[in-house]
């Protein structure tokens, strides 16, 4: 999960401090530079070894990292996208906007399987519901369940944001063609679809609704960072569908050395380390020792999809989502 | 040396050639180039006409409640005068002149899911979607309504009234006979004015739509711009957005009746006798409504919360804040600047008795009204793109578009001022034979107090703009209203009260000075 946090400034990387030393500007998404995301540990770390300034530039989620990039093309300021997921990778690499990297990835877990040579991980985790359970007794047990429900639901739009292209997968995984009336169903009982996965957070945070999209990982943060165990995950009879995030060199980069340097630094046990009590998912490597309340979470099974099949499907079941949950 | 005249009528038609190439060049990008052409399909796409049906719907709910708002308070003021209207219109003024972030932080602080009213609604409450549209435009308008029907009341023939009373014609008879024929065109060109208003609305629906079934064409552009980054969508829907609004438009052009800032005329001498029970009644509604102006501003002071006060970033804050003032400041110089260029060869064409070619001139310097904010800033950044020139220059075309769009208000502010001097002292000065520069202070000096309120309502338009802003904008740098979006969207509401505050404040001075100037200057 990204880090729950509600009290830190939005944009945390206007200024880039006047320096010899190069910078290197990473687009990322809003929730990862913030006080209490991996922002700036992750900063202060790889600052002490580059001998550089590390920028991030935020946006509002995933998504909208690649449109950013696609808009700029050639003209942008970014030397790394970090926060890309699976389901992005094969139109950014279409796009041209990437290119390849030399990060040695042998030390990644062996079930992630890794053999991108443009794209490095740096977290994975499997989206789901949260809820309070002070509110909520006997939560939904499967999508269907919630879908036919009441509950008032937020999620985030998958246009701009990863987790919600995750919702989106996950609709299509469990109802595959009628996915349109599952929609229409949800429609009905959403209280909001947000730009990014922050704004939905805080909303359900402050009792916006029964159910957020957010990552089977988020009651961790709250037991970790806030004591609290009322917050959770409800596991999904149909299987859960995963989010691997990544990150990728600009292919427009001037320091593709640097970038490198930055990637390799992200799989490192010393990032990694830092990654999953901040960004709160779940590390990339072995070896990395997590609180105990990890050892809590629901364990669901997988629904698969490759980087190739969303692609293939990613802007006929936008158009279907958006005229489905337009009533 | 060149004469005052030729200079005039030089940069004039400079200026006029500066406009129409803009427009040019946003038909160039909506034109479409590579892969983005002008997409039919659009039309027939379900999505499209849910748009369209849910612009048109929310636009009528929120007209038709803004005038059942505004029209019995009108009728209280006009009829009951009760102590403090004064103050109650200068409100009026201030809500609707508010720029929308404003009210949309306002309205999450009163109606979200922690709101101050929250518990007074039902269980079922959702603000997201049409409610919080609705609850946004209606108190974005009904106070220009209000002023506009306090105005038609206010020009009841003294005459009529008492012949009214004297034959003491019942309410319903009184209504009808008088106040209906005389009401019925102001409803109309208000109603409309608001329904226009309402069906281009951007930021309200962007903060408040919660999802694809409470979109608007505007919204929808933007969304096809930069959430999809699909061109064919953009310059299609772009399309019909101009073709609709500018229809619209173009069927009332009622703009130029309404004085918006009018209705400070003391009330006549006469009183009607109004029955002791409607005049309590009427006082009731009264302090309803002065409730309802207030509510607002009390949510944002009551959210502001000292610890708030303690940790907020006030360098984005003040930044922020630098760079609206900025943008503001130099779309305000520009339209004036054109303002003044553009308004001579217009009186010329007047005083040479050539209507035609003074209304052609006044068309072409008002003509970007007619086309939404979006629709213009797509087109141009659209054609930005296809040119490979959108980093270097989006700040340029930030500026200019919103000079554009100020430029007509400020023409309506400076013509009639600058038309008397030209009578006045045109002939006197052109004897004198004094130098360009001499004329030009001396114009300036006469024209000093409007030129000042023009410059305080460029000002308070520009300082709200979210639209181009949006398209043109980096939003690692927000301006104001773009950091109170971006506050208030991650429902940190504390922090957007801080920020909207800040920018109330401000659009309040604003207000000031434009109506301390347009009062003086009228005089």
């Amino acid at each position: 999960m990204r880090s729950a946090v509600l009290s830190a400034a939005i944009a945390v990387s206007i200024a880039t401090p006047v320096s010899a030393a190069p910078t290197l500007n990473v687009y990322t998404y809003d929730s990862f530079v913030s006080e209490w995301g991996p922002g700036p540990g992750l900063k202060e770390a790889f600052e002490k070894q580059c001998g550089c300034t590390l920028n991030f530039i935020a946006v509002e989620d995933g998504v909208s990292i690649l449109n950013r990039s696609r808009i700029e093309g050639a003209s942008t300021e970014a030397d790394v996208l970090l926060g890309l997921d699976l389901g992005l990778v094969t139109e950014t690499a279409e796009l041209g906007l990437v290119q390849a990297h030399k990060v040695d990835t042998s030390a990644l877990k062996a079930e992630l399987n890794w053999q991108d040579s443009q794209f490095v991980p740096f977290d994975y985790g499997h989206f789901a519901f949260i809820y309070d359970s002070r509110k909520i007794d006997s939560p939904a047990t499967s999508l269907k369940q919630l879908i036919d429900s009441d509950a008032s639901v937020i999620y985030q739009d998958p246009r701009t944001s990863t987790p919600g292209q995750g919702m989106m997968l996950w609709v299509n995984g469990v109802y595959a063609d009628q996915s349109a009336s599952a929609w229409a169903k949800l429609a009905q009982h959403t209280e909001t679809v947000t730009k990014g996965w922050w704004e939905a957070y805080s909303l359900f945070l402050e009792g916006g609704a029964d159910y957020v999209l957010s990552y089977t990982t988020s009651p961790a943060y709250h037991q970790v960072a806030e004591g609290v165990d009322h917050y959770k995950a409800a596991q999904f009879s149909e299987g859960h569908v995963a989010q691997v995030e990544v990150a990728a060199i600009s292919a427009y980069t001037e320091q593709p050395e640097l970038a490198n340097q930055f990637l390799q630094f992200l799989i490192s046990p010393e990032a990694q380390a830092i990654i999953p009590v901040t960004n709160w998912m779940l590390p990339v490597i072995d070896g990395i020792e997590l609180p105990e309340a990890f050892d809590k979470l629901v364990t669901p099974d997988t629904i698969d999809f490759t980087p190739q099949a969303i692609a293939a499907n990613r802007a006929a079941w936008i158009k279907t989502w958006r005229d489905s949950a337009a009533n | 040396m060149p004469t005052l005249r030729s200079v005039q009528q030089l940069s004039g038609y400079a200026a006029l050639a500066c406009l129409i190439a803009v427009t040019f060049l946003a038909f160039q990008g909506l034109a479409g180039f590579n892969n983005a052409r002008f997409d039919p399909e659009l039309l027939r796409d379900p999505y499209t006409l849910k748009i369209l049906k849910f612009s048109l719907w929310q636009a009528s709910l929120s007209t038709l409640i803004s005038l059942l708002v505004a029209w019995p308070l009108a009728r209280i003021l006009y009829r009951l005068n009760p102590t403090g209207t004064q103050q109650f219109l200068r409100l009026c003024l201030l809500a609707f002149v508010t720029p929308t972030l404003v009210v949309i932080t306002s309205t999450m602080v009163l109606f979200g899911p922690q709101g101050l009213l929250r518990e007074f609604l039902p269980a079922q409450w959702k603000l997201f979607g049409l409610n919080g549209i609705l609850i946004a435009h209606v108190y974005l308008n009904f106070p220009l309504a209000l002023r506009i029907l306090l105005q038609s009341y206010q020009s009841l023939p003294l005459g009529s009234e008492r012949l009214a009373s004297q034959l003491k014609l019942s309410s319903w008879q009184r209504f009808r006979v008088l106040e209906w024929p005389q009401l019925r065109s102001s409803l109309l060109a208000v109603g409309t004015l608001i329904f226009i208003l309402c069906f281009n609305s951007f930021a309200v629906v962007l903060a408040l739509g919660g999802g694809p079934s409470a979109t608007t064409f505007e919204l929808a552009i933007y969304q096809a711009l930069k959430y999809q980054f699909n061109l064919s969508e953009a310059l299609t829907l772009s399309w019909f957005q101009f073709a609709i609004a500018g229809s619209l438009f173009a069927l009332t052009a009622l703009l130029s009746k309404i004085d918006w800032l009018g209705a400070r005329r003391r009330m006549q001498g006469w009183q009607p006798d109004v029955h002791q029970i409607l005049r309590k009644l009427g006082l009731v509604l009264y302090l309803c409504g002065w409730l309802v102006m207030l509510l607002p501003l009390f949510a944002l002071l009551s959210s502001i919360e000292p610890t708030k006060l303690a940790n907020l970033d006030y360098r984005v804050l003040l930044m922020s804040l630098g760079r609206s003032l900025l943008i503001a400041l130099g779309a305000t110089l520009t339209a004036l600047l054109l303002a003044l260029v553009l308004l001579p060869p217009q009186i010329e064409a007047l005083k040479q008795h050539r209507p035609v070619k003074a209304a052609l001139i006044n068309w072409i310097s008002t003509h970007h009204l007619v086309a939404p904010a979006m629709v213009l800033s797509t087109g141009i950044y659209i054609w930005l793109l296809s040119s490979g020139a959108l980093k270097q220059w989006s700040t340029f075309w930030l500026v200019l578009l919103n000079a554009l769009l100020v430029l007509p208000f400020l023409l309506t502010q400076l013509r009639t001022n600058s038309r008397a001097y030209q009578q006045q002292y045109g002939a006197l000065i052109a004897n004198l034979n004094l130098s360009l520069l001499v004329r030009s202070s001396i114009y300036l000096r006469y024209l000093k107090r409007p030129l000042m309120s023009a410059f305080a309502l460029g000002l308070l338009l520009a300082l709200g703009d979210v639209s181009i802003f949006a398209i043109f904008g980096s939003y690692d740098a927000p301006t104001l209203p773009w950091l109170i979006y971006s506050y208030a969207g991650s429902y940190r509401l504390g922090e957007a009260s801080i920020a909207s505050t800040l920018l109330l404040l401000i659009c309040a001075l604003l207000l000031l000075v434009l109506e301390k100037s347009h009062h003086q200057s009228k005089v």
